[in-house]
């Protein structure tokens, strides 16, 4: 169950920080279909070293926790859905693998994207 | 001289035949060799990456010669990535057992008789241990499958192919 913090920052606090630092997003359910168009938060440019030495992308987007303006928390797959998003300011969007849900609290989704 | 040194030759080999397997319908979704940046690859179910390890002096080996020839074993870790869909009832150890021995195939595929020696390059070459990982987030699982790579190159040129 959402605490009422929970309430009050999904219907005041996060829709303001949305509507400052928010950026177009594209949701593909199942990595497929259209594409849901959509605002989200990226940060973007963690560069990462997987335990394996390889070099990889990680990157976070959080979105509004729904399922028309956002991703709800019940729909998201993170073996099989992607978003498109610019990975470099200015540069064009590319689809990449949504590959761990981090947070689902306060009225977001926080996604981890590789 | 050729135009690349013997390694790499062995590498680019290794690659094309990761790659003949991918595709839509193909064991795997992507095969690279990831550079600093990483922007251009992803890690996702069915991606490999190949990872160049060292380059070990195999003395027993070495062929007299004037020059010599000088014999190497060259190890690369073949990294295979698997996250399955949140709702599957399939366990991870049959993908991660998939994905590693569909690396190990398509590394033979279609060369059952001299596949080790990657076009005359190797003298011999052969897989080692293949260890199953979590990755340290959660977010990924998978196998490294190990192939060792032995070849001789001359002294003075390692660009040379020696038998």
């Amino acid at each position: 169950m959402p605490s009422a913090f929970d309430l009050h920052f999904a219907s005041a606090g996060f829709p303001m920080l949305l509507s400052q630092f928010g950026e177009p997003v594209t949701y593909y359910s199942k990595g497929i279909g259209t594409g849901r168009p959509i605002e989200g938060i990226v940060e973007r440019d963690v560069q990462v070293v997987t335990d394996q030495g390889i070099p990889a992308l990680q990157t976070y987007v959080t979105v509004k926790n729904d399922g028309i303006l956002g991703i709800s928390s019940t729909e998201i797959d993170t073996g099989r859905d992607t978003c498109s998003i610019s990975l470099r300011i200015g540069e064009s969007p590319q689809v990449r693998q949504i590959v761990r849900v981090v947070s689902t609290e306060h009225g977001q989704v926080r996604f981890e994207v590789n | 001289m050729s135009a690349q040194p013997v390694e790499e030759r062995i590498a680019a080999a290794i690659v094309t035949r990761l790659n003949a397997e991918t595709g839509p319908d193909e064991a795997f979704t992507s095969v690279a060799r990831v550079n600093r940046d990483a922007t251009d690859w992803q890690v996702s179910n069915g991606a490999v990456a190949v990872k160049q390890g060292n380059a070990t002096r195999i003395t027993e080996s070495d062929h007299p010669g004037n020059p010599p020839a000088i014999a190497y074993e060259l190890t690369f870790a073949i990294v295979g990535f698997i996250r399955q869909s949140d709702r599957t009832t399939t366990a991870d150890d049959i993908e991660i057992n998939t994905i590693a021995a569909n690396i190990k195939k398509s590394i033979v595929a279609g060369l059952t008789n001299n596949w080790h020696t990657f076009g005359g390059i190797c003298f011999d070459a052969g897989f080692g241990e293949t260890v199953p990982f979590v990755t340290e987030n959660g977010s990924h699982t998978g196998a490294v499958v190990e192939l060792a790579c032995r070849y001789r190159v001359s002294e003075t040129d390692p660009y040379q192919v020696r038998s």
